[in-house]
């Protein structure tokens, strides 16, 4: 597999693990599409004490809903939903290691979805790799910076948001005018 | 632009464990743009980097998949893979585009967050694409609908005026009118 939005499915079995780069925040963002009656999982590492939230959405498919549940390493299940739309989860890792999450639509038999999920661990990382090392404080400049950085970083976020929420219909739309096969505009 | 970074590991069954890289396996990228069209066909090794840039707004289709048999064989059929990517952007790396530039700290953030409204604006292009791709797409299903109306209603009127001039004949026929 590694298929994102693909229709083969595949008989091996694969972990996939969003990967981990020290230079930026910690975490992805990752539409795929769910075939009926499957189950995918991710995987992501997380340190002992760091917060991680997963965001989640169905933008296509049936009745819009999927289930989901997150594992920590030692296999308790630490949030588990059924037949959601989107939803909102955050948790403070208790212990290091490998966390699942995953999305079922086994509850489906014809009707293949499309997931939208945002998985973002820690907090965002300084520009510069070195700029952690700072004893002194920001400068009013740079401090003007950082609050505009994160109000454009709220409008990206909320853009996101409502481009999924708003896709629904355009691409019911699209359906019903050309019919099946055509792929649906996010 | 979007970029994309993977790694992959094979699960060794005897040791339990995921080996650390693993030669020989090939990845093949395939990503598609809304329209269907191939944007990037490439076949990468275990380990890889693809970018590509939109130039059409919309759902783009990324696809990985591998082209080894013996991993079934030999990995016990479990394969992980490291995926990363990273859109618009969060596809700047900024240290890099310090040094290329020779940018102060200050004068990396002012460009950061040009960077950042750059996409907004991008973003809000798009909505104003896809609103009226939804509305061409209203009043083509509209206008379907109207002409489907139109049809069964003269189809309607036809089969009325047909079945009068049958039955009339009939009732002629037999001497009954």
């Amino acid at each position: 597999m590694g298929c994102t939005a693909s229709r083969s499915a595949s008989t091996l079995l694969l972990l996939l693990l969003l990967l981990l780069r020290a230079e930026r925040p910690q975490g992805a963002e990752l539409t795929f599409e769910l075939p009926d009656n499957a189950k995918q999982c991710f995987h992501e590492e997380v340190e002992q004490g760091v917060k991680f939230s997963l965001d989640y959405q169905v933008i296509t498919g049936g009745h819009y809903d999927v289930d989901c549940y997150v594992e920590d390493p030692l296999g308790n299940a630490i949030y588990r939903e059924t037949k959601k739309q989107y939803d909102s989860f955050t948790h403070r890792a208790e212990v290091k290691g490998v966390y699942q999450f995953c999305f079922s639509n086994e509850f489906s038999t014809f009707s293949h979805k499309t997931v939208y999920f945002d998985f973002q661990v820690g907090d965002e990382p300084p520009i510069l790799p070195d700029m952690g090392n700072r004893v002194t404080a920001l400068t009013q400049m740079e401090s003007a910076c950082v609050t505009i950085h994160e109000a454009l970083r709220t409008v990206i976020d909320s853009q996101t948001h409502y481009r999924l929420r708003g896709a629904q219909d355009p691409a019911r739309a699209e359906h019903l005018n050309h019919g099946p096969g055509r792929e649906p505009k996010t | 632009m979007v970029i994309g970074n993977y790694r992959t590991q094979m699960w060794d069954k005897q040791k339990e464990v995921f080996l650390p890289s693993t030669p020989g396996l090939g990845m093949h990228v395939e990503v598609k743009d809304p329209d269907g069209k191939v944007v990037l066909s490439r076949q990468y090794g275990s380990e890889g980097r693809f970018t590509f840039t939109s130039h059409t707004p919309g759902d783009h289709q990324i696809c990985l998949h591998s082209n080894s048999t013996r991993m079934a064989l030999f990995a016990g059929g479990r394969l992980r893979v490291h995926l990363d990517i990273q859109v618009g952007e969060h596809a700047n790396n900024y240290p890099e585009i310090a040094a290329k530039d020779k940018l102060t700290e200050l004068q990396l953030r002012a460009r950061q967050l040009l960077d950042q409204v750059e996409q907004i604006q991008k973003e809000q292009d798009y909505q104003r694409y896809r609103e009226e791709r939804f509305r061409l797409t209203s009043e083509s299903t509209n206008q379907r609908v109207l002409w489907w109306s139109i049809a069964q209603t003269v189809i309607l009127i036809l089969t009325g005026i047909w079945q009068m001039r049958h039955l009339k004949s009939f009732f002629e026929a037999k001497k009954l009118v």
